[in-house]
């Protein structure tokens, strides 16, 4: 098994463990993984999201003999884009980042404002992977605790689809999205090409097999496994799509193969 | 990749599951008994699901109702233990309830969110769980921000229950619901009464989660429910970082205890 999205690092809003990345690693290989993406949880929650991924990296890289092969991917929060256009260059020519995971919407960004499919677009381009978070721990309604900033609607996510280039055709993954607005945006998501995951809390699992309904509306190909570890137990997640009732080649699909076809063609 | 069937790890050890719903939908059922047998629950404790009869305050008439699809039910199925489903702001629920747990339902419950439970309105169920000596299971919801459901209850709301009614053996339901566990948990723990037991159950896999109410909450009244959503509530167990004496006593020998009724 292959996980589109895990972190290590300390969550700012509870205790949740592990944070080290050896041990985030270790517990994900005896759950099965072979490879996991990985990003550094702090760093979505930075306004200078240049100084959270010089973190996240020098993190990173103190790490030694890793259990199984982990890619780490920055963070980006449009709305904070850094004015120094070397930087910016910098930051879509890096060849060692393959995918940029967004801040939470609630901290500041708004989806379908014209900077940010911009600033999307540019990744796109330059064929790196958008990986959008909708709400990290979605029925806990930590949005809530943010009263004045956004959050993703229904309205705003039909906009932001419409509105972005196709150029972003698969490359962009929604991560954590409310069942209810994936419903909404359906034709949309399947239409653009857009993969979903399994890691929000709204997904349920068997005996309500909401897996099984989006492989139906939205398509097979199209969904991958993200544990969200540590803020989700990794069986979360494997047991909806283990146990959810279609067939041992569209699990296999999920569980693995999609991760490969979104996160394209890198090699390492 | 390797073999799908090799990555199946849940022990089958006879799972008594507290919170569970049939529904008057017949393909709901099929589709329930499928989960119970692959995931090995020996006996599930069911009551209707309140979204089935309508309104979230049903008529007498359509709470009836739902109690005799119950009850058929468990006439049809070994494994199915029934809960009896009340209205609080009906009056003649009452008289039901009671015939219902004379005719061997094992308990009150879900209690749905049609009003608050206040002392006045729950006495009645409670004289006849304390006489039956049957537990009582009442929905919560663990919200830390409000929201449009006044008539929900609280955890504050069945800690106040318990404490009045020392005999009465109150469930929580589904911690994993959704909201803020950790504050209800840290308000079980203030509440300290023996008598107030939770359940498992629910939608949310947050990590460590099983892990403190195990610290800080009484281990013996910690029972396995899932609400039907069975893969999320087992693979919580299944991860949680506690003894498996511990998994096995919340998955079998807690609810056991609970539910006298065989």
């Amino acid at each position: 098994m292959i996980d589109a999205l895990s972190f290590f690092g300390v969550y700012p809003f509870r205790r949740v463990w592990p944070i080290d990345i050896e041990e985030v690693t270790n517990l994900l290989k005896k759950h099965g993984f072979k490879k996991i993406y990985i990003a550094y949880m702090l760093s979505l929650f930075y306004r200078d999201f240049y100084e959270a991924n010089k973190e996240a990296e020098e993190n990173f890289n103190k790490a030694k003999n890793l259990a199984i092969n982990t890619i780490l991917l920055p963070s980006i929060n449009p709305d904070y884009m850094p004015l120094n256009k070397s930087f910016l260059k910098d930051l879509l020519e890096n060849k060692f980042f393959q995918g940029y995971v967004t801040a939470p919407a609630y901290q500041g960004y708004k989806i379908d404002s014209l900077k940010t499919i911009r600033v999307f677009e540019r990744l796109c381009e330059y064929d790196k992977r958008v990986i959008i978070i909708d709400l990290l721990e979605d029925i806990r309604e930590m949005h809530r605790a943010y009263k004045m900033r956004h959050v993703i609607t229904k309205e705003s996510l039909k906009n932001f689809i419409d509105k972005i280039d196709r150029i972003c055709e698969r490359k962009i993954l929604l991560t954590s999205f409310r069942y209810d607005l994936l419903k909404e945006v359906e034709n949309k998501i399947s239409e653009k090409e857009f993969f979903i995951d399994t890691s929000s809390d709204t997904l349920y699992g068997p005996q309500y097999d909401r897996i099984k309904e989006l492989t139906e509306s939205i398509g097979h190909d199209l969904i991958v496994l993200a544990t969200k570890t540590p803020l989700t137990y990794p069986s979360v997640s494997i047991y909806r799509v283990l146990y959810s009732d279609i067939s041992d080649s569209f699990k296999k699909d999920i569980l693995e193969r999609n991760i490969l076809r979104f996160y394209g063609s890198y090699a390492h | 990749m390797s073999n799908i069937s090799d990555l199946y790890k849940i022990k089958k050890i006879g799972m008594i599951d507290v919170h569970v719903h049939g529904f008057l939908n017949d393909h709901m059922n099929n589709m329930l008994l499928k989960y119970i047998k692959i995931f090995g629950i020996e006996k599930a404790f069911i009551s209707i699901y309140p979204f089935d009869l309508g309104r979230i305050d049903p008529s007498h008439e359509d709470v009836l109702k739902g109690n005799i699809k119950i009850k058929e039910l468990i006439n049809r199925e070994k494994s199915f233990r029934g809960m009896v489903y009340v209205n609080l702001l009906n009056s003649e629920d009452v008289d039901m309830a009671e015939r219902f747990l004379r005719e061997g339902f094992c308990g009150i419950g879900e209690i749905y969110r049609s009003v608050k439970p206040r002392p006045g309105l729950i006495k009645p169920y409670i004289d006849l769980v304390i006489e039956y000596d049957v537990p009582i299971l009442i929905h919560v919801a663990h919200r830390l921000y409000p929201r449009s459901r006044p008539r929900e209850a609280s955890v504050y709301d069945l800690c106040r229950i318990a404490f009045k009614w020392p005999k009465a053996k109150i469930i929580v339901s589904h911690i994993a619901g959704g909201g803020d566990w950790e504050n209800s948990i840290e308000i079980l723990k203030r509440c300290d009464v023996s008598n107030i037991y939770i359940d498992t159950g629910g939608s949310v896999g947050d990590s460590g989660m099983i892990e403190r109410l195990v610290r800080e909450f009484r281990r013996e009244n910690i029972l396995f429910g899932s609400d039907n959503i069975f893969s999320t509530s087992i693979a919580r167990i299944e991860d949680a970082d506690v003894d498996e004496d511990i998994k096995i006593m919340i998955y079998r020998e807690n609810p056991l205890k609970v539910f006298k009724c065989d």
